[in-house]
């Protein structure tokens, strides 16, 4: 057997010591590591019976349950290539993935409406429950002898949102699923076997994905997955059900916890909450530690890099910074030349490490952009560094980070210049209670006048066309949007123009 | 008018429902109940435009309902 394949070393110690302990849970129920061991062997058979070939890509589309991670590691065990696609996908994403990754075949919930037309007739389909495929459930066939990978195969792909609006395909390596466990998991986490692990991000993301499946199998730990949506009734449901040891959420999360809570004090049973996603604000860190006693670690990641490679650690956090470089990870922060900054100096941020992405899917241009010769990875984020201590200030392109989600602003300003009353128009992140999430800036067709009833319609217009988090919360009308003497439009004098003004 | 039906004034124009908006009751927290992850900016937009007052970030993980609004409101004027 091959100690190679992630999935099989995810899975074989935990069955030869405590086969019959919870891997997951999921709503009433439980999955013990043998039966996860089981559901894994029996979709990897189920993939070469359909004639899927090590290699090939299988796109995954299921939300969190016990499907996902047996369909996931199956493709590990059986040679494919995972690719993890969240369930809340716009259907014209799904279709430019599926298209992209070249997957013969979709594994997703009957539910979610994955329709013919989506997948077309050369792409086969295994629709699944929340316990696994429906197909063939009572089936033993398993495969016994998993795959052996090369050092080059990949294991997986995730799909990350472009500056386009188009999602670049982000293909990891085995050691990419295995390597955060060793280094964040152990090393600074201190995760054991007796933890029981609970994150509100789903495994579809590259934070998700690394909490979900790799912290609990790594160590022999147990998961709690939460098919719904992370709603903060619901999270506090199943945080006092399951009574988790570590929470692994984002700070949008953290604040309606916080804003859902009547009382003064709130008495949580975990030893750890982790924050991801987006820069974690320093007042929620603290209005947090005031409600609970806990703090939060807040760290940056990318999917490119398959997890964090800064974080802060138990015992030390930092309220407003992202915490220090974890051991196993290098970091530059440059200058527009590409010279290194002094300490206590904005630059852009690059990484390396044993877990960096070699390219994206079909973009060897993009690839070369951002992933350099010397191994280094451009994030596009903006950091300080002071004292050891990462802050974040800001992305070097336009993109808009909101609630864990990559917004393009130009995918929000197509749907918005679809409104007559749109004749111009600008996207660019604004700061609304603690929060960055997109704001609208518009100028009007002649003929149309500046309403609140018109900003409601604008929105109502975007809910219709984009995921609720893509909407901007905030529109202003202007005469003339700021552009440069090229004609590009200064999203960052929108920004401060937002900070500085006061509303009307 | 008052304070409470001007702010559920504004829950009806960032799109909550009437439903909702009526039921809300103005002692209890508006996340998880009335309002989403989405909503909320979106609500405290509006008010910061209505009464055209700046909700900074401290402030803004202090005002869970709509009494908390409605005292800073009247506090800020």
């Amino acid at each position: 057997m091959s100690r190679s394949n992630a999935a099989v070393e995810l899975l074989s110690r935990n069955l030869e010591l405590h086969p019959d302990k919870t891997a997951y849970f999921c709503g009433e129920r439980a999955l013990s590591y043998r039966e996860l061991d089981n559901a894994s062997r029996h979709f990897a058979r189920l993939l070469q019976k359909k004639g899927i070939a090590p290699g090939e890509r299988v796109m995954i589309v299921l939300s969190d349950c016990f499907a996902f991670p047996a369909a996931f590691l199956g493709c590990l065990l059986s040679g494919a290539v995972a690719v993890a696609a969240g369930a809340p996908l716009r259907e014209e994403d799904l279709t430019y993935i599926i298209k992209d990754c070249g997957a013969r075949l979709l594994v997703s919930h009957g539910e979610l409406g994955v329709s013919r037309s989506i997948i077309g007739d050369k792409v086969m389909a295994i629709l699944c429950n929340y316990d696994g495929p429906a197909e063939d459930s009572n089936s033993c066939d398993q495969v016994s002898d998993p795959y052996h990978p090369s050092a080059d195969d990949f294991a997986y792909m995730l799909y990350s949102s472009g500056s386009t609006g188009q999602p670049k395909g982000v293909p990891h390596r085995h050691k990419s699923l295995l390597l955060p466990g060793d280094l964040i998991g152990r090393e600074l986490l201190g995760i054991t076997s007796d933890d029981v692990i609970f994150s509100s991000s789903k495994l579809s993301f590259a934070y998700g994905l690394i909490n979900s499946l790799t912290f609990p199998l790594r160590f022999g730990a147990t998961a709690i997955l939460h098919p719904g949506k992370p709603e903060p009734r619901a999270i506090l449901d199943i945080i006092g059900r399951r009574k988790p040891s570590i929470f692994f959420s984002v700070p949008t999360i953290f604040t309606q916890i916080i804003l859902s809570c009547a009382q003064r004090q709130l008495q949580l049973p975990m030893r750890l909450c982790c924050s991801a996603g987006e820069a974690l604000p320093a007042a929620v860190f603290e209005e947090w530690q005031r409600l609970t006693g806990l703090e939060i670690l807040d760290g940056i990641g990318s999917t490119e890099m398959a997890y964090h490679f800064i974080s802060n650690i138990p015992g030390q956090a930092v309220a407003g910074s992202a915490g220090r470089l974890v051991p196993g990870y290098l970091t530059l922060l440059v200058d527009d030349n590409g010279d290194i900054v002094p300490s206590g100096s904005e630059g852009s941020l690059l990484v390396s490490g044993d877990t960096s992405s070699p390219f994206y899917w079909n973009l060897p241009d993009k690839s070369a952009e951002t992933m350099l010769p010397d191994g280094f990875i451009r994030t596009g984020d903006v950091f300080v560094e002071r004292n050891g201590f990462f802050y974040h200030r800001g992305r070097s392109d336009d993109m808009i980070k909101a609630g864990a989600h990559w917004v393009s602003p130009v995918t929000v300003e197509d749907a918005l210049r679809s409104h007559p009353a749109v004749a111009d128009c600008a996207v660019a992140a604004v700061t609304v209670g603690t929060l960055i999430k997109p704001g609208a800036f518009v100028v009007l067709t002649p003929g149309y006048e500046r309403t609140p009833g018109l900003a409601q319609e604008l929105r109502a217009h975007l809910m219709a066309r984009l995921p609720d988090y893509m909407c901007p919360v905030r529109f202003r009308f202007m005469g003339e949007l700021p552009r440069t003497q090229t004609g590009k439009i200064q999203r960052f004098r929108l920004r401060e123009l937002d900070a500085y003004q006061s509303p009307a | 008018m008052n304070t409470i039906d001007e702010l559920k004034k504004l829950m009806r124009k960032i799109g909550i429902e009437e439903g909702i908006v009526n039921g809300t009751d103005p002692a209890q927290p508006l996340a998880g109940r009335a309002m989403d992850s989405i909503d909320y900016p979106a609500f405290i937009a509006a008010v910061e435009e209505r009464y055209g007052i700046i909700i900074t970030d401290r402030y803004s993980l202090k005002l869970r309902s709509l009494n908390d609004f409605m005292n800073f409101i009247n506090g800020a004027s």
